[in-house]
């Protein structure tokens, strides 16, 4: 037989083709739901790391424990869905392929430590080569971030990847979201952040485009919220209200 | 006779012809996962197993190849085997796949594997192509291991993850040579093992 010939090496290449896609098919269907398993394991174990809690060697046991509520919020706040429905929906917004802008309810979950109440909430927005995501943690107000954890798919090592680095990322925690009703978001500053104690980050040295990204992503999955936020200060503001009625002449 | 010139083919990539400190081929990933010995480890044998079953597989396919696409059929049975490496890290490792992130999926660019696979497989018998497979892999992840170990023990102080250097010598003074865990300090190392090999084999050396 003529190996050299164009119509063997077309067959050739065309059986090799197809025996590959097959084989790797194969393996990656087989294999398909150990990978699952893992990947939803690893946003548990970034959920409770962003509430400051590193999980254990059963990450699902300690999930159970820590996270006891969750649920889905539209733009004005109405609950809907349970737990599972916001761990589905915030693996999928947290990942490669999720989007916000593709979604109109977002995921709550509720992370409970000895009556210490904290909301964790998925970010997800574009880097400067690809997506990147996160997970924020964010006090019982609603509006002081405690504990970010942030995943990138392809930021580049050293400099945007750095993202990632808790010595930098851990400049989040304490910083408000909104001042008097306005909402202000975090603000990333090219050199001296401490003049704005409040909102201002430092940015990564040599990553403008990455910290642009990461300033843009929590600000604008943030925002979504803001309903939530609305609907939760009303049902905390209601209470004393009702009850202190005759004061509202100070009103 | 046979057998001698087998074994020849796993020990002379273990020494005399190193994939890294003779051929000086893969050095690109040996620099990025040897900060700890795990990654190194499975990273080791993920090329071992690459560079074996792809020898083997172009061995078997030596005489069916036709020469003009002989690369391009390389590549595909190569990126295979990684693929596949990788989809099974992600299934039951997953968090060392993560730790190597795009170094995996670099084996497919290693030139340990294209150059075995051209340089070999494609003119011997499937037994000997394995077996070279195999003592190329493990001539490149002995190096790494080395160069792991003493990067993972005196840059952090551990092992496998596990302490090492007693808490006694921290409180005396000692500290983690910090310098280790940069990638620089991987190429010095590889130096350091060229020239120590070096000058234990009087073959290697130039005139």
């Amino acid at each position: 037989m003529n190996t050299q010939s164009n119509g063997y090496t077309v067959v050739y290449s065309a059986i090799m083709v197809v025996v590959v896609a097959a084989a790797l098919t194969l393996v990656s269907q087989g294999l398909k739901s150990r990978q699952i398993a893992n990947e939803e394991n690893a946003n548990r174990a970034s959920i409770l790391k962003s509430a400051g809690v590193q999980a254990g060697e059963d990450v699902s046991a300690d999930f159970k424990k820590y996270v006891t509520e969750g649920f889905l919020v539209d733009a004005n706040g109405a609950k809907s869905g349970n737990l599972d429905d916001a761990f589905k929906a915030a693996s999928a917004l947290a990942s490669k392929s999720g989007k916000f802008e593709n979604v109109d309810k977002y995921p709550v979950l509720v992370f409970n430590n000895n009556g210490e109440q904290k909301y964790i909430v998925p970010i997800d927005g574009a880097g400067l080569w690809d997506r990147i995501w996160g997970f924020v943690s964010l006090k019982n107000d609603f509006n002081t971030i405690d504990g970010v954890v942030f995943d990138h798919a392809g930021e580049t090592p050293g400099l945007g990847a750095e993202m990632t680095n808790p010595n930098w990322s851990n400049q989040f925690n304490g910083k408000v979201m909104s001042e008097g009703g306005n909402f202000v978001g975090v603000k990333i500053y090219k050199g001296d952040a401490s003049k704005d104690p409040k909102h201002g980050i430092d940015a990564i040295t040599g990553s403008t485009m990455t910290s642009n990204g990461v300033e843009a992503m929590v600000n604008d999955c943030l925002k979504k919220y803001e309903g939530f936020k609305q609907s939760l200060g009303k049902t905390a503001a209601a209470a004393p209200v009702a009850a202190v009625n005759n004061n509202n002449v100070n009103d | 006779m046979a057998q001698t010139k087998n074994i020849e083919l796993i020990k002379n990539p273990l020494n005399l012809n190193n994939p890294i400190t003779v051929q000086v081929l893969g050095i690109c990933s040996a620099l990025a996962v040897t900060v700890k010995l795990e990654p190194a480890i499975v990273m080791a044998i993920s090329v071992t197993v690459v560079t074996a079953l792809s020898n083997l597989i172009i061995s078997l396919l030596r005489n069916t190849i036709p020469s003009r696409i002989r690369i391009i059929v390389q590549l595909m049975v190569v990126s295979f085997l990684v693929i596949l490496v990788d989809q099974v890290l992600k299934a039951f490792m997953y968090e060392l796949d993560k730790a190597l992130s795009v170094y995996i999926g670099l084996i497919i660019t290693n030139c340990i594997v294209m150059g075995r696979l051209e340089a070999f497989a494609l003119g011997n018998k499937p037994l000997p192509a394995l077996l070279d497979g195999i003592g190329n892999g493990l001539g490149y992840g002995l190096i790494l291991v080395i160069v792991a170990f003493v990067r993972e023990l005196f840059g952090s102080g551990q092992l496998m993850g596990f302490q090492i250097i007693p808490q006694g010598f921290y409180s005396i003074g000692y500290e983690n040579c910090g310098f280790m865990l940069n990638p620089p300090m991987a190429l010095i190392l590889i130096g350091v093992v060229i020239w120590i090999q070096r000058s234990k084999m009087k073959e290697l050396q130039e005139k």
